[in-house]
């Protein structure tokens, strides 16, 4: 292996995944390349209406991750880019990319779309599925970055009408294919998936029955930024549909086309999906689900399920339907004949029908996989290195998301983070020697001068300029009190007008700086750079969207919005005369980490950091290592748990960088984010930058199934020690019973503990492996094997294990015998009574939070869930972050999930700890809160209100920790006695605002 | 069935199953209730879902499966099965329970078999009656087509294709082989009757018995290997052309040759130009029946429908159609069975309803199993339509090269 490491990483594919593994390698020390097949970053997400559970709009969730991504200054990315090749070893990769050309310049276009509206030309849009249409030149949609726009040339006529319409001279058609090669350190697949083509099950009539959708066309109408604006219509005739069916596993759970996994996703889209359209339905909706096993295994899951049944509304129809047929009439409505559990038919007639379509690989991510030599699974997804959770058998490459199987969007974070932490721990040696850092000329000292405001108003090339007047707006704008210069630009934001600002505000000694165009969303920071370029804190600039809130809603009314410009440039520079600038408090960073629970997620975690160089101290309360995967001997795969568990356990004592605590629990914690104290229980103080929580779960001990009464009934975790410990009770049984959801699924714990279905399948094939002649029953209510976990739902079936499903109001009933254990079920096929004499009965039993997280969550000040577990800052997006900074979890502290899934995570925990253990100093965020201390009462409504912890009250008086403080505003809007004000946002600046917009000028 | 005692479940039976299947495909069942959906039969009549048999042999119920009137009210059209995401095959299951765990054969299933055996042809016809309706066809077609020198071809080597058919069209329906042999003729084909095996049928496909059932149709692929033809052509019976093809696919380990239907024989023919056809002979609505052994489990979907268009002037679909076809209810040998006359026509009320809703008068049913049906629906459900095999309405549009069509 080569001497020196190359401290970049390659991160191929821009989905959710791609992002969050290159901001969180970006901010840990590492230069990242970001490689996009399509013309925009974003992936998948970006055409979801809303996500589950939390029915947040997809969009407003991942847009300031796309902004931040596609800022930051140590991420590139190319767009319409193929990886061709990668050579080289871990540490020192060379790849090769080819870029094709976009044919429009990306550093010149604005993302105005006047080309797109000269064009002549409509294609079907690929974000809208194809129902809706975009022009041969256009951007995939709104919010993309790059915000520009890409030329289809397969359908391009080049009859030059773009170029005549581009103000802005971006478009180049001669642009030609380019070879680029890079050198990295390390490389991290996540390029996602491809959608299952409904079309190939010619029964459901896709693609020639007008009204059966695909999942992902159903979103985009519910979409508000769809072809239908989210108003719920058939696209056949712009009906509004009365009767829906949503028909799963389509494309998946079906050896016939070779898609035997799960699709593990679909489930909870469905039900999602029919919650958002009763939601978006004027008129009552009536909802069918058809579905064989309902998998809501996820964290909130179970729990959206049941509400969509039982209050909302959703029908839910145990059946795969056989086949759908077009009712011979105009409505080309749609009839689905079914049959119910007990084999009765019914045929209903329904408006429209969406088939939940499930993920598969695409042949160019096949092709990819086969190039790199990476072993793949025969669906043709990466198979990770096993008990990695990212690894793969090339050493040096990673993946994350739906590569490796499919997946939703928290489990496709944790992985990217992961494989982030993962390509982070690999080069350690070469953190920090390619970023790049922003240098700024110091602030000049503006206190005390008068204010000297400059505007700058921008056309956006025709998107305001082609309303708003923009002369007459920079003419009244002269006028203004303060204003010492106006002035108009085509694009406020192009490079020559950022120049011409910086030199603007020398030249007239400007403290203060206005821009009327765009978004501040999109736009802010870019132009807050610029003015630190200038010599000025960023809290002296403020800007006007006279674009998105004007010019574009008003376009058909010039005058009036040329008012409405006006009104909102003079109430902006009424508040600028005001800004003040707002120092940035920065405080260096203890670049030690806490790792609490001593289990596979704690060590993994400890691990991950001392591997990036960080000390850690990894506390368990037991006297050993290990956790409840101690009471593990196998794998979901197979693998040697006990020899895996041993291995870690002697990596961890060994490590020059960690401090094992055993026999110790925390008592007390100070401190914030980089610079913790704890204190142990032994008395130790720790002193540290981040924490992780990863005290593990526990196993429920059963009251029901004569669990405790009889020794023959058993806990999963029982059953396998007795198994692999040759106890003479299962030697000897003939004929065993698992139960599945025992305390699970209930009304006092009702979630699913996720992997017990996979648990007891794999139980019931080593039962079998063991003595083929044994019978093993395995009564569930649904299983849930999901992914491919699948393939051993099969294999068990085809080895001979009976499964009988049950309903939770129809539980077994399990009674002492004569000689055995008397089990009776009804069998879910044939409805009539079945009763087994067991031998040995093994419940699967939940998996529960310990009571020791109410402790913890008190001691850090984080929440749990009402199930006992740890809640994290945001269930898709942040899924092992606190909303605190500098607190994470991993493993079943956040809820059950199985070995592999707990060791992606806590590398993930890892992988977001680094980025604030990566820094040397860290910055509060700029808009922060501020006490006044001698109004403050101290009567901790900021301190009950606060999301992030930030308030403490320290002598007698509320005190805003600035680097907690994440500008939300919610203390200053609450403070009773107006102690608080968020700054950038005091009271008299708005009242500025408002006198202004009333004065005449 | 009031209760199923696990104690007294014998899992070995699906083992056995699997054994004799070569195939443990059917053990992948979810359950998920697509077949019973599928079966177009399993809400007419009790103990016919699809779905209830295959929990049985999964189970283990070996005694429930050895009475359950399932296997023999299948008719083995394969429809529930046919996508099933798990790749189970019901009529093979079923087959192989017939074949391999029943006793109780119905009706005369098992006596044709036996006949089939012993005289080569399921009709029992003996080589002299044989060969005396050949020469009095021939005689017929002398007169009708003019030509006293017509011969009709007997064991003829090295021809393009040895014609399998079935022993019906020599004992009952000689007029329709006429018509057969008459189209032979106007496309000059180079073709050859048998004297040895020239009966291409096999009950032993529904008895589900292989040794009985190679023992009829390996003579027939061995006929062709005698005769030194190119290769074999079917008659329009879906049993007989499902027979051989499988038997050739699953047992033959002779030499390589094709088996075509002779409805792709005629498609041919006509794209070739090699028969000519007036439709105008046939201006009344046609529909078309798709046999199950011939479409949905041998393919044979188009050719029949190109067929009909070039002979017909008006031709209905009906609906499902194709591979999605509704079993005549009389699938699975169910013609043999008496006993479960009732069922089978109970089982017809879906063609019924298929065949009305076209509105055709003239049905095409290419295959002689179905027709015994339809003619049996004709006059139980009054339809008043004309059950017709592909081949008499293509005599009936045929253009005899050189003649003056008929008035």
């Amino acid at each position: 292996m080569s001497a020196e490491k190359t401290g970049s990483v390659l991160v191929v594919g821009a989905g959710i995944a791609g992002i969050q593994a290159s901001l969180d390698l970006a901010e840990s020390g590492y230069y990242v390349y970001l490689v996009e097949g399509s013309p925009a970053i974003g992936g998948t997400m970006p055409m979801l209406d809303k996500t589950f559970p939390t029915n947040d709009c997809s969009m407003c969730i991942l847009s300031p991750k796309l902004v931040e991504c596609g800022r930051h200054l140590n991420i590139k990315t190319y767009t319409c880019a193929d990886v061709v090749d990668v050579q080289g070893e871990p540490g020192n990769f060379t790849v090769t990319i080819r870029q094709r050309p976009r044919y429009v310049d990306v550093d010149k276009c604005k993302g105005c779309g006047e080309c797109a509206e000269a064009c002549p030309i409509d294609v079907p849009s690929e974000f809208d599925q194809g129902i809706g249409e975009r022009k041969a030149i256009y951007k995939p949609y709104a919010q993309a970055f790059p915000n520009a726009y890409v030329i289809d040339k397969e359908n391009c006529i080049e009859c030059g009408a773009c170029e005549e319409a581009c103000q802005a001279g971006a478009i180049d058609h001669s642009m030609e294919e380019e070879t680029i090669e890079l050198k990295v350190g390390a490389v991290v697949l996540c390029p996602g998936f491809e959608k299952f083509d409904a079309s190939k099950l010619a029964y459901y009539g896709y693609g020639r029955y007008p009204n059966v959708l695909t999942s992902l066309e159903f979103e985009r109408i519910l979409s508000a930024s769809g072809p239908f604006q989210g108003h719920l219509v058939r696209p056949y005739d712009k009906k509004e549909p009365r009767r829906i069916a949503w028909i799963q596993c389509v494309g998946s759970r079906n050896c016939r086309v070779e898609h035997g996994y799960c699709s593990s996703v679909c489930c909870m889209y469905a039900i999602k999906e029919a919650v958002i359209a009763r939601e978006h339905s004027k008129e009552p909706l009536e909802i069918t689900i058809f579905y064989m096993d309902m998998r809501t295994y996820g964290k909130g899951f179970e729990k959206y399920y049941e509400r969509a049944r039982n209050e909302q509304g959703v029908r839910f129809i145990r059946s795969r339907t056989y086949e759908i047929s077009e009712v011979e009439d105009e409505s080309k409505n749609l009839r689905i004949r079914y049959a119910q559990e007990d084999g009765s038919i019914c045929e209903e007639e329904f408006d429209l029908v969406v088939l939940s379509i499930g993920l598969e690989p695409s042949s160019s991510i096949k092709e990819l996989g086969r190039k790199l030599g990476l072993t793949m699974n025969e669906y043709g997804f990466a198979e990770p290195a096993p008990l990695t959770g990212v690894g793969t058998n090339k050493p040096g490459i990673f993946v994350a998301g739906a590569f490796s199987g499919p997946k939703d969007i928290p489990e496709t974070v944790m992985q990217a983070s992961a494989a982030a932490g993962a390509s982070a721990s690999l080069l350690a040696e070469a953190r920090g020697t390619l970023v790049k850092e922003k240098e700024f000329p110091p602030e000049k000292d503006v206190s005390g001068q008068p204010p000297r405001i400059g505007v700058f108003v921008c056309h956006c090339g025709v998107n305001i300029g082609g309303v708003v007047k923009v002369p007459e707006v920079v003419e009244m704008a002269k006028n203004l009190p303060n204003v010492v210069y106006a002035g108009e630009y085509l694009y406020a934001c192009s490079q020559d007008s950022q120049a011409a600002m910086k030199q603007i505000i020398e030249e007239y000694d400007l403290n203060r700086v206005v821009v009327a165009s765009c978004s501040p969303r999109t736009h802010k920071p870019l132009f807050q750079e610029t003015v630190r370029e200038a010599g000025l804190n960023r809290a002296l600039f403020e800007m006007a969207n006279i674009r998105d809130q004007c010019s574009w809603v008003h376009m058909h009314e010039p005058e009036k919005a040329t008012e409405k410009a006006k009104d909102l440039v003079k109430m902006v520079v009424a508040k600028a005369a005001l800004l003040e600038p707002i120092p940035q408090v920065s405080a260096g960073v203890t670049k030690v980490a806490l790792v609490i629970g001593g289990g596979v997620s704690g060590m993994t975690s400890a691990l991950s950091l001392a591997d990036l160089g960080y000390r850690v101290h990894l506390v368990e309360k037991e006297q050993q290592l290990g956790g409840v995967a101690r009471r593990i001997k196998q794998g979901l795969k197979g693998e040697d748990i006990p020899s895996f568990l041993s291995d870690l356990i002697a990596r961890v004592t060994t490590h020059p960088n960690i401090q094992v605590h055993v026999g110790t629990e925390v008592q007390a914690v100070a401190g914030y984010v980089g610079n913790f104290v704890t204190t142990l229980t032994d008395g130790q103080e720790v002193q540290h930058g981040v924490a992780i929580i990863a005290i593990g779960g526990e196993e429920y001990k059963p009251t029901e199934y004569l669990y405790g009464e009889s020794d023959r009934v058993f806990t999963q975790l029982e059953l396998e020690e007795a198994l692999a410990g040759g106890d003479p009770r299962i030697e000897n049984a003939r004929t065993f019973v698992l139960i599945q959801c025992v305390g699970s699924r209930e009304p006092q714990r009702p979630y699913c503990s996720r992997v017990c279905c996979a648990k007891s399948v794999k139980l019931a094939l080593k039962l079998k492996e063991k003595n083929p002649a044994v019978n093993v029953f395995v009564l569930y209510r649904d299983i849930r094997t999901y992914g491919f976990l699948e393939d051993y739902y099969l294999e068990a079936r085809r080895k001979g294990v009976v499964f009988i499903r049950y309903d939770s109001a129809n539980k077994p009933l399990v009674e002492k015998g004569d000689s055995a254990l008397k089990v009776t079920v009804t069998d879910h096929v044939l409805g009539v009574p079945v009763v087994i004499d067991a031998d040995v009965i093994g419940l699967a039993s939940a998996i529960v939070a310990p009571e020791s997280n109410r402790q913890l969550s008190q001691l850090f000040k984080v929440p749990l869930n009402e199930d006992g577990f740890f809640l994290e800052a945001h269930m898709k997006l942040r899924p092992v972050d606190f909303t605190s900074e500098g607190i994470f979890m991993a493993g079943l502290a956040h809820g059950p999930k199985n070995l592999e899934e707990n060791i992606a995570q806590a590398k993930a925990a890892a992988g977001r700890a680094s980025t604030i253990l990566g820094k040397d100093q860290l910055e509060s965020h700029g808009v922060v809160a501020v006490v006044q201390q001698d109004k403050c009462a101290a009567c901790l409504t900021c301190v009950r209100l606060c999301p992030y912890n930030a308030p403490k009250i320290r002598n007698y008086a509320a005190e805003i920790e600035p680097l907690l403080c994440q500008g939300c505003g919610t203390c200053a809007g609450e403070c009773p006695n107006k102690a608080i004000t968020l700054q950038g946002y005091k009271d008299r600046m708005q009242m500025a605002m408002s006198r202004a917009l009333f004065r005449e000028v | 069935m009031s209760m199923i005692v696990a104690a007294q479940l014998d899992p070995a039976f699906r083992d056995e199953l699997a054994e004799k299947m070569k195939s443990l495909d059917f053990a992948n069942c979810l359950a998920c209730g697509m077949c019973t959906a599928g079966c177009a039969f399993s809400d007419l009549h009790p103990d016919n879902d699809p779905r209830k048999m295959l929990r049985k042999v999964i189970l283990g119920m070996r005694e429930e499966i050895l009475k359950d009137p399932f296997i023999w009210y299948c008719t083995m059209c394969e429809r529930c099965t046919i996508e099933c995401p798990m790749c189970v095959n019901i009529a093979a299951v079923t087959r192989t329970i017939r074949g391999n765990f029943r006793t109780d054969s119905p009706g005369f299933l098992q006596k044709v078999v036996d006949d089939t055996i012993k005289s080569g042809n399921q009709m029992d016809v003996q080589p002299d009656e044989y060969l005396e309706t050949l020469e009095w066809l021939q005689e017929e077609l002398q007169a009708e087509l003019d030509d006293p020198a017509y011969r009709i071809p007997l064991d003829v080597e090295g021809a393009d294709f040895l014609f399998g058919f079935n022993a019906r069209e020599v004992k009952y329906y000689p007029n329709e082989l006429q018509n057969i042999l008459k189209i032979f003729y106007a496309a000059g084909a180079n073709y050859t009757l048998s004297t040895k095996k020239w009966d291409a049928t096999n009950l032993a496909l529904f008895s589900g018995r292989d040794d009985d059932f190679w023992k009829i149709t390996g003579p027939m692929l061995q006929e062709v290997v005698r005769l030194k033809a190119k290769e074999l052509v079917v008659t329009e019976c879906g049993h007989a052309f499902r027979s051989v093809r499988w038997g050739y696919r699953t047992f033959w380990k002779g030499p390589q040759f094709p088996i075509r239907s002779i409805l792709e024989v005629l498609d041919e023919w006509i794209q070739q130009g090699r028969i000519k056809l007036d439709p105008a002979r046939n201006p009344e609505p046609v529909t078309l029946h798709d046999p199950c052994n011939l479409v949905r489990k041998e393919g044979v979907v188009e050719p029949q429908r190109r067929v009909l268009k070039a002979a017909v002037m008006d031709f209905r679909e009906m609906w499902p159609n194709s591979r999605w076809n509704y079993c005549c209810g009389a699938g699975g040998g169910a013609l043999a069975m008496p006993e479960y006359t009732e069922q089978r026509l109970i089982k017809a009320r879906r063609k019924v309803d298929q065949l009305l809703a076209t509105g055709a008068k003239i049905v095409a049913i290419p295959c002689h199993n179905c027709m015994d049906q339809f003619n049996d629906l004709n006059k139980h459900y009054k339809l008043g339509m004309k059950m017709e095999h592909v081949c008499s309405i293509v005599e009936r549009a045929l253009v005899m090269p050189g003649k003056k069509p008929k008035a």
